[in-house]
């Protein structure tokens, strides 16, 4: 059984142009990089073995983690040293990352606050995920924890989605809603993709590491 | 299998608990400088009982509130899950953790030695019982923290053999911890912009992990304070409370460090920290707003006193507030997201513990502290920057 979005995909009021050029990060035993990107609307899919250095070149781009060399620009802007380009960037990372104090419904409203998106509301995404909003995210299993993250990063619908493994933990209901979801995004955002094994959603680019 | 639980959590326990206790030395000996604690202990014993009691309450969360939030998060760790699936008895897994939460009660009992041997015996098991009761958030919580309380009043020692009996099930409570808040939250999220929401994050962190301190510290603070300036004037004229509340600074000024170091732990680990789309004003705002509404009452209570006891009192507080302030969002900004470095919080708490009682001890310490809090400022801008 597929489920689709649960609502239409809210369309972003502009499109925006990533740009990833010659982006490197060392660490003292390994280089990983470089990568270089340039899309606008689309669906982009990194692939490499483990170690090649796909999470740590993600968290580049959003800024979790400074970059060694190169340089990454949201329609011209610098995610690390603009705030505002960091919230148009939605994150879903390898390990879960958002405070476990929080609630579900917590998270996501913090993440649309911060995004300077106050009446963005998650609960009709958090309901097709099949999620409890007072569950608190310590509590929570790591899938359900994956999907949580899933909608915190979707909080005010930021033109760039970047999910590192995200498809992994999630189960069928989840990854079934999330890849159309994804399907109906990449037609006016840059979704940024990392995934191993078969992956059910066709990429329009990949860039292979390592 | 002992061993094994000495090595999984004594180093965490004692890395806890050097600041704090690095923080109550400092203040013990500033508060002995000016107090005869002996006698006055002594002159409490002869005190009406509601006045002990009151005292022995505030001691009881005191070690409640130095011990059980260091011990909480060991005993909850997920990387010392096996423990609670060992096949060891009540008994055994009790003796395990005992170093753990020796080392934890370590301030209380620094504390009780100061004040004599009997004290020593009632507030260690004060302190073993309220924390194990803070932790457990067992059905036998209210039971224990009652004969916490009632261990330390005069007479209390006898409790203590019911206390050994209730030792195993204490254990129990303890294996069977449940985390905070398992039921839904009841709370409201107000809808705003970013600072509304860091602040709303960084108040749901302290009530959420830290409820223990969130609620002891402050009636302790305030037992203790009381029981400092009882001691030091006979009547409560505005001097007297003026010289109290100074003194308190320097015993308590810590806790603006504490909670902002709290607060610093929620973006433990976390490239959350620097992908959050907020910039360097609205991160300092917001730690501020935070810092000063979960501080809010001891502050007020400090400032009253400070400016009671004249200009030099109240340009001392407002320094030292400063310095407090400035100190901790150093330690949070110098926080390697890359690396993890969480040793940096609380060696931030120790500094800022170590240069209040400087401060507290002469206006030159004052304006030194003021100066490098000035200089943390200024770093701090740079980083976050």
């Amino acid at each position: 059984m597929t489920h689709g979005p649960s609502r239409p995909l809210a369309r972003p009021s502009e499109t925006a142009t990533l740009h990833v050029r010659g982006l490197e990060v060392h660490y003292p035993h390994a280089r990983v990089g470089p990568l270089d990107l340039a899309c606008d609307a689309g669906l982009v899919r990194i692939d490499g073995p483990n170690g090649a250095g796909k999470t740590s070149l993600l968290r580049a781009i959003t800024a979790g983690i400074r970059r060694s060399a190169g340089t990454v620009a949201l329609d011209g802007r610098d995610p690390e040293t603009c705030a505002l380009t960091r919230g148009r960037i939605g994150y879903v990372p390898a390990q879960p990352e958002l405070p476990g104090f929080l609630t579900i419904d917590e998270a996501w409203r913090l993440m649309a606050d911060l995004r300077r998106t106050p009446t963005w509301d998650g609960t009709s995404i958090r309901e097709a995920l099949d999620l409890p909003g007072d569950l608190r995210l310590d509590h929570a299993s790591t899938g359900m924890r994956r999907k949580a993250e899933v909608v915190a990063a979707l909080a005010g619908d930021p033109v760039v989605l970047i999910l590192d493994e995200t498809l992994a933990n999630l189960d069928a209901r989840g990854r079934d809603w999330l890849v159309a979801h994804l399907e109906v995004a990449r037609s006016d955002h840059v979704v940024v993709i990392t995934h191993h094994g078969a992956c059910p959603i066709e990429p329009d680019w990949i860039v292979t590491l390592g | 299998m002992l061993p094994v639980l000495f090595r999984a959590t004594v180093p965490p326990a004692l890395a806890r608990t050097m600041p704090g206790l690095i923080a109550l030395l400092f203040a013990v000996s500033q508060v002995s400088a000016v107090v005869d604690i002996p006698a006055l202990a002594h002159e409490l014993q002869a005190r009406s009982t509601l006045v002990r009691a009151a005292v022995a309450v505030g001691i009881a969360l005191f070690g409640a509130a130095s011990a059980g939030p260091i011990l909480r998060p060991i005993v909850w760790s997920p990387r010392l899950a096996f423990v609670w699936r060992l096949p060891l008895t009540d008994a055994r897994l009790l003796f395990g953790l005992l170093p753990a939460l020796a080392v934890g009660a370590l301030p209380a009992v620094a504390l009780a030695l100061l004040l004599g041997p009997v004290a020593t015996i009632g507030i260690g098991a004060t302190t073993a019982l309220a924390s194990a009761a803070w932790i457990a958030r067992s059905p036998w919580a209210g039971v224990l923290v009652a004969l916490s309380a009632a261990t330390a009043l005069p007479g209390g020692l006898l409790v203590g053999p019911l206390a050994l009996v209730l030792a195993g099930r204490v254990g129990r409570a303890l294996r069977n911890a449940r985390p905070l808040g398992g039921g839904s939250p009841r709370t409201v999220w107000v809808r705003g912009g970013p600072v509304r929401a860091l602040v709303q994050r960084d108040l749901l962190a302290l009530w959420r992990t830290w409820p223990a301190t969130v609620v002891a510290v402050p009636v302790a603070v305030f037992a203790l304070t009381l029981f400092v300036q009882r001691a030091l004037h006979a009547s409560w004229s505005p001097a007297a409370i003026g010289t109290g509340s100074v003194i308190a600074v320097g015993v308590f000024g810590a806790l603006p460090a504490v909670a902002l170091g709290a607060i610093a732990h929620v973006e433990r680990g976390a490239q959350l920290a620097r992908v959050l789309p907020v910039g360097p004003i609205e991160r300092v705002a917001a730690l501020l707003c935070s810092g000063g509404l979960a501080i809010g009452p001891a502050v007020a209570g400090v400032i009253v006193g400070g400016t009671a006891n004249g200009t030099l009192g109240g340009v001392r507080v407002v320094l030292l507030g400063f310095a407090f302030s400035a100190l901790a969002v150093r330690t949070l900004v110098a926080r390697d997201s890359q690396r993890g470095r969480e040793d940096l919080v609380s060696h931030g708490i120790a500094a800022s513990v170590f240069l209040t009682v400087i401060a507290a001890a002469s206006p030159l310490g004052t304006f030194a502290v003021a100066g490098l809090g000035l200089a943390a400022t200024a770093s701090s801008w740079a980083r976050l920057r």
